[in-house]
């Protein structure tokens, strides 16, 4: 992958349909007549056709609900009426955020069926209201944690650049189905790492932003106090469009923050000379970073330099406290919601769900009350650390995608950089910054400070216009459509 | 003299009223040890003794 002096550049698929490889390119074609949103749809279907058996991206397609929304987008862009850069454009949504057009099953055996029946979840009313054509339920880890098991009747998901190994999780499907064009774009859920990781291992780019500026009602919980929808998408562009659509207040979430939303787009200037990037290096000398995420980090941070950043050196503070405060108390509250089901039903659950949510019984109530005030100094630290700095660094995982016949729960928490983040609720994404010598994504993860997502975007967006591994498509999928 | 993590963890289980096969409860009797020495850790930050957790209530809706 190379650095390109010029963001211009085709973004249409090389795999022989033309699809436009970004929400922004497939936008201008709808508005320039090159393209219509059935024909976009027809394209993403055929795609679906040939690759969800293979990839597991789908848990319940919604064709006729998409055609008719594909539809109707023409016609009101013929009309004249436009709704915005999502208008017309085919996105996926995880199977634990409710819709009106489908069952939702939290990919378990368990969820009650009326969680499905409540209509849609304010995020897909919203993309509905901007004109997006949702296309189907993607797949997840059971409620949003744990490990594939097949022995439960649903899809494994698989990584798009190596069908044997695991796409990340838990927004499988979002993640694998975004990077092999099954869509434009989705949504996925992030409690400790469950956009950025998948984003990270299939080559897009994924924002859980400040907790609380999107509304998660409508979404099954995990960890009430972490949960947050966010957007994924090839291009951190189109990750701000999604989520200029998908922030603001709702009462519906007693989370959710009463704050206006920035013009997250708009401040897509490509201009990030002075922004002060602190890098934690520490990670990459670890034992268990692997060497090609190590020199890859390395080479971002080069790109940011070029760009006029100044890149400095920072320490995390309190890292290994503020990540099992995520993870533990995420666990808690897991368990405080599954505590009667896993009584009556724990073998129902898949084994890697059931472990991870019991390991909560192991803890007290001190224990979870304690996590809570380690967050609160974190958050303080937070800010004291963020006066010096616009952005900070770290891959968004130590290791490339791992094999799914290789996967352990612990294994996985102790290689991501994600759940860190989630304890104190900064903003953070992750980009991806090129493959490995095994031809394998990762991704580079970076913070900001609470509700200043423009500047997040505004650094990714800037390294995305010098590089172009967002745009790259697996040999795996070209194989496959050929 | 201190329980066994078999114990704690037996414990803990019937607390919860959840049963396990013995496998998996063989799994959370291994995995005990470092996992209440991670939580442990958390008593370890310096904080004041009256730091306020992060979840504040609210008497309202």
């Amino acid at each position: 992958m190379t650095s390109t002096a010029q963001p211009a550049r085709t973004e249409l698929s090389a795999a022989g349909d033309e699809l436009p490889l970004t929400i922004s390119a497939a936008a201008a074609a709808l508005r320039d007549g090159s393209l219509t949103a059935v024909r976009l749809l027809e394209k993403v279907t055929a795609r679906a056709e040939k690759l969800d058996t293979k990839l597991g991206t789908y848990i319940i397609r919604t064709d006729e609900a998409a055609k008719a929304a594909a539809v109707q987008a023409d016609e009101e862009l013929a009309a004249g009426i436009d709704k915005g850069p999502l208008h017309g454009i085919p996105l996926g949504v995880k199977d634990i955020i409710a819709t009106a057009d489908a069952p939702s099953t939290a990919q378990s055996l368990i969820l009650r069926p009326e969680f499905g029946q409540q209509g849609d979840a304010v995020v897909v009313a919203r993309l509905r209201a901007a004109g997006a054509v949702i296309t189907g339920k993607t797949t997840t880890a059971e409620y949003a944690i744990g490990m594939p098991d097949p022995s439960k009747g649903f899809p494994t998901p698989r990584n798009p650049y190596g069908l044997d190994y695991y796409p990340g999780g838990s927004s499988s499907g979002t993640g694998n189905g975004v990077a092999a064009g099954l869509f434009l774009g989705g949504l996925g859920t992030d409690t400790g790492g469950s956009i950025r990781m998948p984003s990270s291992w299939c080559g897009i780019s994924g924002m859980k932003q400040t907790f609380g500026r999107v509304p998660k009602s409508g979404c099954v919980p995990l960890g009430f106090s972490y949960d947050n929808i966010g957007p994924m998408t090839r291009s951190a562009r189109d990750a701000a469009a999604m989520l200029a659509v998908l922030a603001g207040h709702d009462e519906s979430d007693a989370c959710s923050a009463d704050r206006p939303v920035d013009d997250y787009v708009g401040a897509l200037t490509g201009d990030i000379s002075g922004l002060r990037i602190g890098v934690d290096t520490s990670f990459l000398d670890r034992p268990e970073c692997d060497p090609d995420v190590a020199s890859l980090t390395h080479a971002a941070l080069e790109v940011f330099k070029e760009a006029g950043a100044v890149v400095s050196e920072v320490s995390l503070p309190l890292y290994q406290e503020l990540s099992t405060a995520t993870m533990a108390g995420l666990q808690a509250e897991a368990l405080a919601y599954h505590r009667k089901d896993l009584q009556a039903q724990w073998g129902d659950y898949g084994y890697g769900t059931r472990m991870a949510i019991g390991t909560a019984m192991l803890m007290t109530g001190a224990d979870y009350v304690q996590a809570q005030r380690v967050r609160r100094v974190g958050v303080r630290q937070m800010a004291e650390l963020f006066a010096d700095y616009d952005i900070l660094i770290t891959p968004t995982c130590l290791v490339p995608p791992p094999r799914l016949d290789d996967l352990g729960f612990g294994s996985l928490i102790s290689s991501i950089l994600t759940p860190y983040w989630n304890a104190v609720g900064n903003p953070a994404m992750s980009i991806p910054m090129g493959l490995t010598s095994g031809d394998l994504p990762v991704g580079l993860q970076l913070a900001g400070r609470p509700f200043e997502e423009t500047t997040v975007f505004r650094a990714a967006d800037a390294f995305q216009r010098l590089t172009d591994h967002h745009l790259a498509e697996s040999p795996v999928v070209k194989e496959l459509l050929a | 003299m201190s329980p066994t993590a078999e114990e704690t963890v037996t414990a803990l289980l019937a607390a919860a009223g959840i049963s396990v096969p013995d496998d998996e409860k063989a799994e959370f009797v291994a995995a005990y040890p470092a996992f209440r020495a991670s939580l442990d850790t958390l008593y370890e930050v310096p904080m004041s003794y009256e730091e306020e957790p992060q979840l504040i209530f609210s008497p309202y809706v």
